[in-house]
């Protein structure tokens, strides 16, 4: 098994009398690209916070790298880089000026900044300042800043957050390259529930300040129960059929059908099912739930959970 | 090299072309053309001796003490806190390998820093005006006999409290109407305050007491006062606002 980058126990943060995280367990195994989800609001920048030494837990342990994070915050937070919500820049200086900062409390050569401007594409800023920077530049100048000093961990708070298609798709493909090529694990939250389906290795969802769902994006694939569409000579008929043999299928159109909860096997069956009985089968079409399906069903039913 | 020395770097890089460094010249400047301003309207070429330049120098002082340097103080304190305030850096600052007590320490310095370079300025403008002068024929004799190096390191050390406790009210709040309020309010007091009995209890007023203190051992009082007051706030804000999470 992975050695775990990050491992939360127990871990419980309250504001005032408002409980934001309740017992949370989370383990980030190395060279993931782990993405975490969860609804504005349900504790995932706290979740961040606290990892970094932002915040202080009020109950419950987190390992970072193999560190204590209460007691050695400093032995963590030399060895992992972050980007902590929207760019947090100084807008009166120079990209090298700015990149200087991490360099020099970090005790990094000058030639790490030449580095990390070159990863993110921005080595010919020269001499114009970060106020004149666009929005894009801004965040791939923050991740440079995260960068260096090739972290063993990098934590990013929604990392692509109001960037462009274009700006996402680069952030995207910096992101999944460096696991391999940094030897580093990626720790991100994110509201872009496509580019966690393209870039993540595993993912967790937070609901209500738990985690609800924790796996690696293959095991929940597999896991994952797809739709069924048929197009069929009688909906009416194939539906009674279909009720006989055990399965609700939702009628779509005059020819059209729709099942839902049906694994692979079970596809293969109802066509069987269907063709035995003399029905007619023009056309039938296995679909996969997206993650985004996946996620708002997912924190659907955790909302019905907690109104219960 | 130490994490406050680096840090101390830092700050100066983060300042580069702020307003911070504009107002470190431009405050006490400001102070000697309306003293000179007047003074020169007031009092002709011939009428300019000793005594005249004595009161120069020591009205340049009081007036830069009781008005303009705690209006400066909060006003740098407000700047150099504000900096990370207005570009939401303080997460970008303390997600780095350094602790929010060093942190604090290294802008206190700095706004420190600030206030002593703009005495040292205050001292220097003076001086070049009277020198520029003193070319124009004004008579010489006294122009420099002010003991003005004495009362810049009085300054320096008598305004310490108000620093700190301008340096901790902006740390902790975003909104720099709250320093500059401070400040604005805590000067008005200054010369009602000053003058009376009270002002012990008042540490806007140390820095006037310190320079034009009436007798040698009020001055004295107040520099004391001012250092004793100054190490226990700075202990206190440094172990209380170092504690803060950084939500």
């Amino acid at each position: 098994m992975a050695r775990a980058v990050i491992e939360m126990t127990g871990v419980s943060k309250a504001y005032g009398h408002r409980n934001v995280l309740d017992q949370l367990n989370l383990t980030v195994p190395e060279h993931s690209l782990f993405a975490f989800l969860g609804n504005n609001g349900h504790g995932k920048s706290t979740t961040i916070r606290l990892i970094t030494g932002l915040l202080k837990a009020d109950q419950g342990d987190i390992r970072v790298l193999d560190f204590d994070i209460k007691k050695q915050r400093h032995e963590v937070l030399k060895r992992i880089g972050c980007l902590i919500d929207y760019p947090s820049l100084y807008p009166n200086l120079f990209a090298a000026e700015f990149l200087s900062i991490g360099c020099t409390i970090k005790g990094l050569p000058k030639q790490e900044i030449d580095r990390v401007l070159e990863l993110v594409s921005l080595r010919d800023t020269g001499k114009t300042l970060i106020a004149h920077y666009s929005l894009g530049m801004k965040q791939r100048l923050a991740l440079a800043h995260a960068l260096l000093g090739k972290p063993e961990l990098l934590i990013l708070d929604e990392p692509t957050n109001g960037l462009d298609p274009e700006g996402i798709n680069d952030i995207r493909r910096l992101l999944m390259h460096l696991p391999a090529s940094a030897n580093c694990s990626i720790f991100f939250s994110s509201h872009q529930l496509d580019e966690v389906e393209k870039t993540a290795s595993h993912l967790a969802l937070l609901r209500d300040g738990r985690i609800r769902f924790q796996a690696a994006i293959g095991d929940l694939a597999s896991q994952l129960e797809g739709f069924l569409c048929l197009d069929v000579g009688d909906a009416n008929r194939a539906s009674s059929l279909l009720a006989s043999l055990g399965h609700r299928a939702e009628i779509t159109g005059a020819n059209t059908l729709r099942l839902a909860g049906i694994s692979r096997q079970n596809a293969g069956l109802i066509h069987a099912g269907i063709i035995n009985a003399g029905l007619d089968l023009f056309e039938s079409t296995y679909q996969k739930p997206s993650l985004e399906q996946w996620f708002l069903q997912s924190t659907d039913i955790a909302t019905n959970d907690h109104a219960k | 090299m130490t994490m406050l020395s680096k840090l101390f770097r830092i700050e100066f890089l983060k300042i580069r072309r702020s307003l911070a460094l504009l107002m470190v010249l431009v405050c006490p400047l400001m102070v000697v053309v309306l003293v000179f301003g007047v003074g020169l309207k007031q009092t002709g070429m011939a009428d300019f001796h000793e005594k005249t330049w004595f009161a120069v120098w020591q009205t340049c002082t009081a007036l830069w003490c009781y008005f303009m340097l705690p209006l400066y103080i909060a006003l740098i304190t407000g700047l150099l806190n504000g900096n990370e305030h207005k570009n939401q850096t303080w997460r970008l600052m303390l997600a780095l390998p350094i602790s929010l007590r060093q942190l604090y320490i290294v802008k206190a310095l700095m706004a420190w820093t600030f206030v002593i370079a703009a005495n040292l300025l205050l001292a220097i403008y003076i001086f070049l005006v009277a020198a520029v002068l003193g070319r124009l024929g004004y008579p010489m004799l006294g122009a420099f006999e002010y003991p003005i190096w004495h009362a810049v390191l009085a300054i320096s050390l008598a305004c310490f409290p108000i620093l700190i406790i301008q340096h901790a009210i902006s740390w902790r709040f975003s909104n720099i109407v709250f320093p500059l309020a401070t400040g604005v309010i805590a000067t008005m007091g200054i010369v009602q305050l000053g003058s009376s009995k009270y002002w012990v209890y008042y540490p806007w007023s140390y820095t006037l007491m310190a320079v034009n203190g009436s007798a040698p051992d009020m001055q004295q009082k107040a520099l004391l006062l001012a250092t004793g007051l100054g190490a226990a706030l700075f202990a206190l804000t440094c172990y209380w606002l170092g504690k803060r999470e950084v939500s």
